[in-house]
């Protein structure tokens, strides 16, 4: 759980960042796309899905 | 460099989390056993993370960022040939005598396998390891916040002065890692190493995907660097050859059989992790698990710094083993300047020198925009918290069961010695800050403690590879095998150094009769030396004393004990079936970067 609300947590504060950002910090010229907005979804979903996993096995148990 | 207030979040939500997690554990944490060994109760999956983990300290993400980038993809020997191998053998060989034998710790199965005299010098020589490696890990940590500028900002607007960053980031990674383990012990470093993984894995993904993208790819490596930072085995027949300095059977004996062994099938600060386990099965499959994700990682700490080379020389214009960087721009890596003048060290050709140790934390600061930088930052100093705890967490082990039970204090309740355990965590951090200063006083600090762990945990795996499979091995020949084999370490190290090396540190301290083509090559003998002196004079010392009667080396030695067969299951809980596909996994890898 602690995984997946960090997770969850920090994929927030990448897209906050990913959208709050001005774009000549994004660096979005040498990287070609926002990888805030990217990995911080990529981040969200796998803290989602921890969460839902222990929560999971939570109730098994 | 200044962090914006995302960064920040990021850091500080991280640090909350550990500390929940620490204090979450304390709930658990009702006796000794909870506190030393998480209660026996931790999943496989969860102890083969940690066990990664709590060898991700200082050295690992900026010292092999470095290595690759000063040697290239030869560092992956330290992982495809100096781990691989020995994480499949403790879990399909070792590991049923470990937690088998319900040894409490390393040192403790030292006891019950030889006597009392073999595990106390064990024990006081890793708990003295254990304690420079934490202290390392603070330092390095403190002096790469202090170097990146990170917290400048943050102090100035507080008015306080700058020479403060240092010791305000040793006291607050002290008091976080002493929160977390004081109130939650073994279970609750476990957990937070898990959760240090996933951060680090986080961070570290996107560093070497866009740090490889920059440079154009492999193409772009294979057109900029020289053909020799790009192989792990060719060039390896002498050490001319090559950029490590070392021929193929030091390689092999040195690294891949004694230090490599010696380290991850001996040092308790990994095995711990294992003897947490829920069962024997979990134990065995814990660094079997550990060693799927530890086979991947030259790709996120390497390649990064293959990248920063390249984006720091630029075109190659020097081919030949010898060349070392062509061009030295204003890139990535900065050029090493003198402490004392200020001035550009230049090697023996007459170039300037790199300072490698930059190349990763400068890779980050200038490839990734806020945000992705707090989540940067944050898996670098999780990277050094997880270090820190394993050392810690092992120290207080050894400390209270094996020194303080054991000579101070023989009999007394579980809940004595549980707050022992509680003690040794504070005192622990206490001298790690004390080792943290001594470090940034000693230039070569990185030097002795490597000299340390040749000295260490070389002999030892000698002392633990007859204890476990030579029935014949007794205590004397035991302990003075292991004297013996720590003094010829010295003795060979007093007697050589490698080419340019000032007489000190790196050895020459009794004299010089051999001269090492590099530092590699001289530590990898030192090893050699050490495992071959104690494995023959163990030997010799056992045939010339009682043996132990064979009743009482049930469960301790490999042909006395009974085979367990493992409950039927699925294939891939089978340690024999996961380590076939490791190493052939491995192999695949050493073929394809040959």
């Amino acid at each position: 759980m602690p995984i997946g609300i960090l997770c969850a947590g920090i994929g927030l504060l990448l897209l906050w960042a990913g959208f709050s950002t001005p774009p000549a910090e994004l660096k979005l010229e040498a990287i070609g796309f926002n990888i805030n907005l990217a990995w911080g979804a990529v981040m969200l979903v796998f803290g989602l899905g921890a969460m839902a996993l222990a929560l999971r096995a939570e109730k098994r148990d | 460099m200044h962090l914006s207030l995302i960064d920040g979040s990021i850091l500080g939500l991280y640090l909350v989390v550990v500390l929940a997690v620490g204090f979450l554990a304390s709930g658990r944490t009702k006796s000794g056993t909870d506190f030393f060994l998480a209660g026996r109760s931790i999943p496989a999956w969860v102890c083969g993370l940690a066990f990664i983990s709590a060898n991700l300290g200082a050295q690992e993400v900026i010292g092999m960022g470095a290595s690759g980038a000063k040697y290239g993809m030869s560092t992956a020997h330290f992982y495809w040939l100096g781990a691989i191998p020995a994480m499949v053998f403790i879990g399909i060989f070792m590991m049923p005598f470990y937690y088998g034998s319900k040894a409490r710790s390393a040192p403790e199965y030292l006891r019950l396998r030889f006597d009392e005299k073999t595990r106390g010098l064990n024990a006081l020589t890793f708990a003295l390891m254990t304690i420079i490696g934490s202290g390392v890990s603070m330092y390095a940590m403190a002096k790469l916040i202090t170097v990146l500028h990170v917290l400048d900002a943050p102090f100035a607007a507080m008015h306080l002065p700058q020479t403060w960053i240092f010791h305000a980031a040793i006291l607050a990674s002290a008091l976080v890692v002493m929160s977390y383990i004081y109130a939650g012990g073994l279970r609750g470093a476990i957990y937070n190493e898990v959760i240090q993984f996933f951060l680090i894995v986080a961070g570290f993904v996107p560093l070497a995907w866009l740090s490889f993208k920059a440079v154009g790819g492999w193409h772009g490596l294979t057109t900029t660097l020289d053909p020799s930072y790009l192989h792990v085995w060719k060039g390896m027949a002498h050490p001319e050859t090559n950029r490590l300095g070392v021929d193929a059977g030091s390689l092999v004996m040195g690294l891949g059989f004694v230090l490599s062994f010696g380290y991850w099938t001996t040092d308790f600060l990994v095995v711990q992790r294992a003897m947490a386990a829920d069962s024997m099965g979990a134990a065995r499959r814990t660094p079997l698990i550990a060693a799927f994700p530890k086979m991947l990682f030259p790709f996120l700490v390497i390649v990064p710094g293959l990248a920063a080379l390249a984006l720091t020389t630029g075109p190659m214009t020097h081919p030949g083993v010898a060349g070392g960087p062509a061009v030295v721009s204003q890139g990535i890596i900065p050029v090493k300047l003198d402490a004392a003048t200020g001035q550009p060290m230049l090697d023996s050709a007459g170039k300037p020198q790199l300072d490698y140790d930059l190349a990763t934390p400068n890779l980050l600061i200038k490839s990734l925009p806020t945000g992705m930088l707090g989540l940067g930052l944050t898996a670098l100093l999780a990277s050094f918290m997880s270090g820190m705890a394993g050392n810690v967490t092992a120290f207080n082990t050894v400390w209270t069961y094996d020194i303080y039970q054991a000579y101070i204090r023989k009999t007394a309740s579980d809940a004595h010695y549980l707050t022992m355990g509680r003690i040794a965590t504070a005192v622990g951090i206490f001298l790690s800050i004390g080792a943290a200063y001594m470090a940034s006083q000693f230039n070569n600090i990185m030097d002795l403690i490597q000299l340390i762990c040749a000295f260490v945990n070389a002999p030892v795996f000698a002392t633990f590879l007859l204890g476990m499979f030579w029935k014949r091995a007794t205590g004397h020949g035991a302990f003075w095998g292991l004297l013996a084999g720590t003094v010829a370490a010295a003795l060979h190290h007093g007697l050589t150094l490698s080419v340019g090396a000032v007489a000190g540190i790196k050895g020459g301290w009794l004299g010089l009769v051999h001269t090492y083509p590099s530092e590699m090559a001289q530590n990898f003998t030192t090893a050699i030396w050490a495992w071959s002196v104690c494995f023959v004079l163990t030997i010799l010392g056992s045939l010339v004393t009682k043996a132990h009667s064979e009743e009482s080396l049930i469960g301790l030695v490999y042909s006395l004990t009974p085979k367990v067969d493992e409950p039927a299951g699925a294939w891939f809980k089978s340690p024999v079936v996961l380590g076939v596909i490791v190493l052939a996994s491995t192999l695949v890898l050493n073929i394809i970067f040959w």
